[in-house]
């Protein structure tokens, strides 16, 4: 039978995953990312990995051309594909809020938001009944409140650091965030036995490292 | 001038040629089972899709206003005309009525992946029976109608409109909470539930029913074995117990290798009343066919009626198709006649009709260059000339037949076979 392909998103995610692995069990060498190769084999496990932009992950899966997918719980709500999430790999931990500069004053007009996440901020603040001008950034989202360009903005948020270098500070957490395991629909069913291994030997290291802490 | 239309495409020869081989292939066990096809007007009213919950959104809908100024939709399903069908026209025949079709369905968004605003579909509905054995007549004939188009270990992934509704009453799981529980349970969400449940108070044994449900599908009669054993009431127990009937009754026909049951299977479709199934072949990730109950589809035209169906997704199955190798459709022989001399058109429009009695394509033209011969692919030309017809083979064969004889097609024929 075919590999199982899994798409990953490039960069720290996809590192961390490796290591997932590698620590289930896989054998998967230390560094094999670090190449510019974009498909990587492992014919021993049976499976394959390849690297995509992140907003790209819940796509390739959605479309089946991977089976399962490695990406951030913001891509994911961001892009609202159908899929099975299945397990939270609790690595790449931040949280969506909304920030903007000290003392906001209330304008007559709606509040505008800049973000990098269009379509979650809309359904974010139509769920709260509360009308606002969404304005779609792709970078650098802390500018638009510096430059006037918007009133707040909906990121990422980490530690924080970056909100403070430049003056901002949070209004209000909107949730947590960190990486997800999900899965194509068809293939968890035509798949199923070569699928729950994957999902059930990742669970385990990280039900055992919940324990350890 | 920018004439194209996204999310719609034309359907070229080669295609084309391929969908009437499935399709006749669909059609004649779709006959077969005495489903007879019908052919419902592309357009529709906007009110036959209106208030059926989770039918069609509205804005997913194609609208045409008509010179009276009333809303049309170009029609977003087929099973809804049908349902007018049986309960318009058909509403004082004897049952059951075995209805199937293959046509265009029209939607603005499509959840599917190949996401095309013109999709074809090709399915049968079965009105007027509410009994197992017709939940297990369309299941059969799902599998009977994936195996004439080669698909290659047809799965049929079979769940229960009621289970999770029963459930939730099982477990009193409160009306606020069971949308947001639903939506987490479809996705198979672990995580989405085990964070839910922190904010509701339930007893440890429905929290862990809960937490179990993600990871609960595959094996028939094993998820029905672990399912029965929980804390589960009598109406919940009933709707697993027909399941395992139709389970046993798909084993008895030696079906069962390729079924199973995934008790948390919930359609885009809020019409289901009863089993909902889905279509997928082995190493394939889309859906190829889904379908099931739904006994209350009839009930906006004032009757309440049971039906069962399925429909099959054409452009999906081509896809898959044109992964494997496991379809190939009858090569026909297609020939050239070609003559030089325009006194020969007569006897070259002779020699064209009696390949066409016996069912090869055949051509005419007056000289042809070798270009054209390669673009359509005609393996052989037959050339007229002078005293002699030409016969050449796509590969490279030739051979010359003198005219001045009897049974010059006979003899053509017989070159051919040789080289055959």
């Amino acid at each position: 039978m075919e590999n199982l392909c899994i798409a990953m998103a490039k960069g720290r995610l996809a590192k961390e995953a490796v290591k997932l692995f590698r620590k289930a069990g896989y054998n998967l060498p230390e560094n094999v990312l670090k190449s510019r190769k974009l498909i990587f084999e492992f014919a021993e496990e049976n499976f394959e990995i390849i690297l995509v932009k992140p907003a790209d992950v819940p796509i390739y899966v959605e479309y089946g051309t991977a089976d399962l997918g490695i990406v951030g719980k913001d891509t994911l709500l961001e892009e609202n594909r159908d899929l099975y999430e299945v397990l939270d790999l609790k690595y790449g931990a931040c949280r969506f809020a909304l920030a903007g500069l000290p003392n906001r004053s209330e304008t007559l007009l709606e509040r505008k938001v800049a973000t990098k996440y269009p379509d979650f901020t809309r359904r974010y603040f139509r769920s709260r009944g509360e009308p606002v001008e969404v304005i779609k950034l792709n970078g650098s989202i802390e500018l638009a409140p510096l430059t006037g360009l918007a009133d707040t903005i909906l990121d990422i948020v980490e530690t924080g650091r970056t909100l403070k270098e430049n003056g901002l500070v949070v209004y209000e957490n909107v949730r947590e965030l960190s990486a997800r395991l999900v899965v194509n629909k068809v293939s968890m069913k035509t798949r199923q036995d070569e699928i729950s291994k994957i999902i059930e030997s990742l669970d385990r290291v990280l039900t055992e490292e919940e324990n350890n802490d | 001038m920018n004439a194209f239309v996204e999310g719609v495409r034309d359907i070229l020869p080669a295609e084309l040629r391929r969908r009437k081989t499935i399709y006749e292939a669909i059609r004649n066990v779709f006959e077969a089972n005495a489903y007879r096809e019908v052919m419902t007007p592309t357009l529709e009213s906007i009110e036959l899709y209106t208030g059926v919950e989770g039918l069609v959104e509205k804005n997913e809908m194609f609208k045409v206003v008509d010179d009276k100024g009333q809303i049309l939709v170009l029609r977003p399903d087929l099973t809804m005309p049908i349902a007018r069908l049986a309960a318009s026209r058909f509403q004082d025949s004897p049952r059951p009525l075995k209805f199937s079709y293959l046509s265009s369905a029209y939607q603005s968004r499509n959840s599917q992946s190949l996401s095309l605003k013109e999709k074809t579909q090709a399915g049968v509905e079965l009105i007027g029976c509410d009994s197992l054995e017709s939940d297990l007549e369309i299941i059969i004939l799902l599998i009977r109608t994936m195996e004439a188009v080669m698909v290659e270990e047809p799965l049929i992934d079979i769940g229960h409109a009621d289970l999770i509704n029963e459930i939730f009453a099982d477990l009193k799981i409160e009306d606020e909470h069971t949308a947001a529980l639903r939506k987490l349970l479809a996705a198979k969400n672990k995580v989405g539930i085990k964070n839910y449940l922190k904010k509701v108070d339930l007893k440890q044994e429905a929290e862990n029913v809960l937490l179990r449900l993600p990871t609960l599908f595959g094996d028939p009669k094993s998820v029905v074995a672990e399912l029965e054993a929980m804390p589960l009431s009598d109406e919940t127990i009933n709707v697993l117990e027909s399941l395992e009937e139709l389970f046993n009754r798909l084993e008895e026909f030696d079906l069962l290798q390729y079924i199973t049951f995934d008790p948390m299977l919930i359609s885009r479709h809020g019409y289901y009343t009863g089993i909902i199934f889905k279509g997928y072949a082995r190493g394939y990730s889309n859906l190829l066919a889904s379908g099931g109950r739904y006994d209350n589809l009839t009930e906006k035209f004032g009757i309440k009626e049971a039906a069962v169906g399925f429909a099959v997704e054409i452009e999906n199955l081509l896809d898959y198709l044109s992964r494997t190798e496991n379809f190939i459709e009858s090569e026909e022989k297609s020939f050239v006649v070609s003559y030089q001399e325009k006194s020969d058109l007569k006897a070259a429009y002779e020699l064209a009709e009696a390949l066409r009695e016996l069912n090869y394509t055949a051509e005419l033209l007056n000289d042809v260059d070798q270009d054209y011969l390669d673009f359509q692919q005609i393996e052989y030309h037959i050339d007229i000339k002078e005293a002699d017809l030409n016969l050449y083979r796509n590969n490279g064969a030739q051979s010359k037949i003198a005219r001045e004889q009897d049974q010059l097609l006979n003899l053509v024929l017989k070159k051919i076979e040789e080289w055959e």
